[in-house]
């Protein structure tokens, strides 16, 4: 039977030291899929990874892998793949010895182990490091040996911690580039954790949005651009802004909720009809491009507006009309 | 200018130290020293005799021989029980962290007495005393290995090792003998260097336990010195040689293993 779902977690709870890591939380990836889990230190996405390869075992809920439940299942059994944030590679194996490692382990040839470990080097572009030790390695060639052992042994699921966090700026979006072209290539099913956004939404296909334990919202990313589900989720994605529907103007205003809109659908310049707030510039943050302005209206929302930097700059305290189009306004209840 | 205290007491603290090892150092290889206070003339008679005496050389047979077993018991349980605690439990690291004080809390006269109690005196006569006195010593060498051990595990932080071996697929036994044990290898060989040390230089149950029927070095020593204090001085001596050596090859072996591992993990 066909299980077009290679990942299913159900209601997954855990508790650690008396306090709830986990919240009922459901996932589904669908084979070939990328999810990447988003969320701030401490939200539990990396417990639910680690959950996921059988590293923690769950207080309640289920996972089932490629259509077979593995909740109760040992970490050896599940078949999945892992990329630690710190890659854990063995620091006295060769390169390919680290490869090599899981398919030894499961009892493959040593030729055909080694056949296999030179393609997946091939493959990462590392064939001239492998049989340097991972000490000699730059951060980016451990992380791609790391990926290439995880690789190994065909995992049906590959799971990445934080795979570009220990990488410089520089290499981290090459890196994570070509992870997803490899990524294409293979078909591989994989979920990513991150608390980097920029590295969520480029590499997966949906995202996973998790505070406290919970998944807050699971979307693509054009639709968590569009729609977010919560003020919270809004808000940690740091491109909206949002203002109290209690307070808003005119037929907006609500008893409670707020709207949001992107941030780039609020400026300086606009046409009368549409949303006008009145607000006072707090501060003024240069970028590389633009200026990021912070404004608070009238109501007392903080609003961010950019600004171009060849136009007059703006001060503190300057007072200025912002414009948005109510259409592009979302109403969130929570 | 100021007084050189850490000059001073670096200066005592050399003196202490080295004072009486050099002079029964200078005993060993005086012709006699009871007239002066300086010894009187250079020989290598008392040390030459020592090194013929039968009586030494099954002397220094037997402990090393003993000390040896000791050890490589200590390596075998204490090893496998911290490498297995860490690997399981932190509180079973604890209990071990523990336990490890004990040796140091039950002075080897006592355990030495209790040894004798239950194994001649009491049960005597069905337990070779060889291997009571390994059975015995080997709990005292304990923690040397396991807190050589526990600070190289430490150091490696062997739980992402394992994490990353069972997602693999491994079972403990395979990431034990292809990650773990070569990784721990220059601080077990440490480990046992240490406890072989130790052992060999015991005295209390040595001389307690063993004392009439197996003649080890450290006993020999000091019976040697109611007979003849030159003699005695240069098993000292002879046995300071011995040690030093086998501690010479723990700082080697742990040089080479610093060597070893910074030109071969040199970051490129």
């Amino acid at each position: 039977m066909e299980h077009p779902q290679e990942l299913v977690v159900r209601q997954a709870a855990l508790t650690l030291g008396g306090r709830a890591i986990l919240r009922d939380v459901d996932l589904a990836l669908a084979r070939g899929e990328v999810v990447a889990l988003l969320g701030a230190s401490g939200c539990g996405k990396t417990t639910l990874l680690r959950a996921i390869a059988g590293l923690a075992a769950l207080d309640g809920g289920s996972i089932a892998i490629g259509g077979r439940d593995v909740t109760s299942a040992s970490a050896q059994q599940r078949g999945v793949g892992v990329v630690f944030q710190h890659y854990a590679l063995f620091p006295n194996l060769s390169v390919v010895e680290n490869v090599k490692f899981g398919l030894l382990a499961e009892g493959v040839a040593q030729a055909t182990a080694t056949e296999r470990a030179d393609a997946l080097l091939r493959l990462v572009e590392l064939e001239a490091h492998r049989d340097s030790r991972p000490a000699r390695l730059s951060g980016g060639q451990r992380q791609r040996v790391a990926l290439a052992r995880a690789l190994a042994r065909k995992p049906s699921l590959l799971l990445m911690d934080e795979p570009f966090s220990a990488l410089d700026e520089s290499f981290r979006i090459p890196l994570r580039r070509s992870f997803r072209g490899l990524q294409r290539q293979l078909r591989q099913t994989c979920l990513v954790v991150t608390h980097d956004r920029a590295e969520a939404f480029e590499l997966a296909d949906r995202v996973a949005v998790m505070f406290d334990g919970r998944i807050a919202q699971c979307d693509t990313p054009a639709a968590l651009w569009r729609q977010p589900a919560t003020r919270q989720v809004a808000t940690f994605l740091g491109a909206f802004n949002l203002i109290a529907a209690a307070t808003a103007p005119g037929t907006l205003r609500r008893d409670a909720g707020w709207w949001a809109m992107p941030q780039d659908a609020l400026s300086l310049r606009g046409e009368a009809g549409g949303l006008v707030l009145r607000a006072q510039v707090v501060e003024s943050w240069v970028g590389q491009q633009r200026a990021s302005v912070e404004l608070r209206t009238e109501a007392g929302d903080l609003v961010t507006v950019s600004h171009d930097l060849g136009k007059p700059a703006l001060a503190a305290g300057d007072s200025v009309d912002l414009f948005a189009d109510p259409a592009v306004l979302q109403y969130l209840p929570t | 200018m100021k007084f050189p205290w850490s000059r001073l007491a670096l200066f005592t603290m050399l003196v202490l130290a080295l004072l009486p090892p050099l002079a029964v150092l200078l005993y060993a290889f005086s012709t006699r020293w009871d007239r002066s206070l300086l010894p009187e003339g250079a020989t290598w008679a008392w040390m030459a005799e020592t090194v013929r005496a039968p009586r030494v050389q099954a002397a220094v047979v037997q402990t090393l021989a003993l000390s040896l077993a000791s050890a490589l018991l200590t390596l075998l349980v204490g090893g496998t029980a911290t490498i297995v605690a860490r690997l399981v439990s932190p509180r079973v690291t604890a209990l071990l962290d523990a336990l490890s004080l004990l040796p140091y809390a039950i002075p080897p006269v006592v355990i030495a007495i209790g040894a004798l109690e239950l194994f001649v005196g009491r049960w005597g006569g069905w337990l070779d005393l060889r291997v009571v006195y390994v059975l015995v010593v080997s709990p005292l060498l304990f923690p040397l290995l396991h807190k050589t051990l526990a600070a190289a595990m430490r150091q490696l932080d062997v739980a992402p090792l394992m994490e990353a071996a069972h997602t693999l697929g491994a079972s403990d036994g395979y990431v034990l003998r292809r990650v773990l044990l070569p990784l721990l290898a220059p601080a077990l060989v440490a480990g046992l260097l240490l406890c072989w040390v130790t052992a060999a230089m015991e005295f209390a149950i040595a001389n307690l336990l063993l004392g009439g029927s197996i003649e080890m070095l450290q006993p020999l020593m000091n019976g040697m010195r109611n007979v003849n204090g030159h003699l005695s001085a240069a098993l000292v001596g002879l046995s300071f040689a011995v040690v030093a050596a086998m501690g010479m090859m723990v700082e080697g072996l742990i040089a080479w293993n610093t060597r070893r591992n910074s030109s071969s993990d040199r970051p490129r």
